[in-house]
C-alpha cells in the first residue's frame, strides 16, 4: 500500500493493532448554511482536493549526543532540536527521570523547519 | 480580534517584519566556521551509533541475530527492542482531538516494522565506521 485511500479501506492490513484501523482521526468541518450558499451560488465547481504528505529535510540531520553520569544520575543531551524544553519534558517522562537531572542543549541547529521539534524515537535510542 | 473588541487602551498588533528589510546578524559567525553543531562536539570517550533499518514497509520480526556483529572490531554494545523496553517508554502520538486513536512508537521496532527505514537495532562502537561495518554483519 502506497497511498492513504488504500490504507483507509476496511480490508487493509492494520498497521497499529491497538488502533484497530489505519484511520486514526476523521473530522468534518462546516460553517454557516452550506446548502443555501451552494444553492445560491452563481458558479458551482466540483473537485476533489488532495494534500500531499508534508516532509521537510533539514541540512543538519537528527544527530544527538548523550552524556549520562551514572554517579549523579545526570543526563545531558546535545541535540539538533528546535525546542529543547519540550524535549527535556518528554525525556523525563519516557525515561522516568526527574526533570532537574536532565539538561537538553540545542546550540547551533542546522534548520528547524518544523520536523526538528518532534521528539523522535531515535533520540531515545541514543540516550 | 479587532481593536474595538479588545477595549480601550489596547493597541492592535501590527506586524513589524512583514515586508521589512531585516538585517541578518548571524551570518558572520556561521559563514566563518565558528558554528558548533552536534557533530562538532567530540568529548573524550565518545562512542558512536549506527542503526540497522528495515528494508520492508510492513513485516514481522521473526529473528534478530546479533552474534556475528558483536564480534566486530570496536563494537561496544548492540541493543535491540528487548534491551530497551524495560528502560524506556514508547513515544505516544497523543492528541486532545475527540475520537482520535493514539498509537505507540517504540525507540526500536517491537515485533514488527511499520515503515521502510524503521530502526531495528543500534550498534554502538568506537567510531561510526566500525559501527557501520558491524551493521553489514
Amino acid at each position: 500500500m502506497a497511498n492513504a485511500p488504500d490504507a483507509a479501506r476496511p480490508d487493509a492490513p492494520v498497521l497499529h493493532d491497538e488502533a484497530g484501523s489505519n484511520v486514526l482521526l476523521s473530522r468534518e468541518f462546516a460553517r454557516g448554511d452550506v446548502d443555501a450558499a451552494l444553492a445560491g451560488a452563481a458558479v458551482r465547481v466540483r473537485e476533489r482536493f488532495r494534500f500531499q504528505r508534508h516532509a521537510t529535510v533539514c541540512m543538519e540531520n537528527r544527530g544527538c549526543l548523550a552524556d549520562y553520569r551514572a554517579g549523579t544520575g545526570e543526563l545531558t543531551l546535545c541535540s539538533a532540536t528546535q525546542c529543547p524544553g519540550l524535549l527535556r519534558d518528554a525525556l523525563a517522562d519516557l525515561l522516568d527521570m526527574p526533570e532537574h537531572c536532565i539538561r537538553v542543549v540545542a546550540a547551533d541547529v542546522g534548520a528547524g523547519s518544523g520536523p526538528s521539534l518532534h521528539s523522535i524515537p531515535r533520540r531515545l535510542s541514543c540516550v | 480580534m479587532s481593536s474595538t473588541e479588545m477595549g480601550a487602551g489596547v493597541e492592535e498588533l501590527t506586524p513589524k517584519f512583514v515586508g521589512a528589510r531585516v538585517k541578518r546578524r548571524e551570518d558572520q559567525r556561521l559563514l566563518t566556521g565558528q558554528g558548533a553543531y552536534v557533530d562538532d562536539h567530540h568529548p573524550p570517550g565518545l562512542l558512536q551509533a549506527a542503526f540497522l533499518r528495515s528494508p520492508y514497509a510492513h513485516a514481522r520480526i521473526t529473528q534478530l541475530d546479533t552474534s556475528a556483529a558483536q564480534t566486530h572490531e570496536g563494537v561496544v554494545a548492540i541493543l535491540i527492542s528487548k534491551d530497551l523496553v524495560p528502560l524506556v517508554k514508547s513515544v505516544r502520538a497523543a492528541s486532545k482531538m475527540r475520537g482520535y486513536k493514539e498509537t505507540s512508537f517504540p525507540p526500536l521496532a517491537v515485533d514488527k516494522v511499520r515503515y521502510v527505514g524503521e530502526a531495528l537495532a543500534v550498534v554502538i562502537a568506537e567510531n561510526r565506521y566500525l559501527a557501520e561495518d558491524a551493521l553489514d554483519g
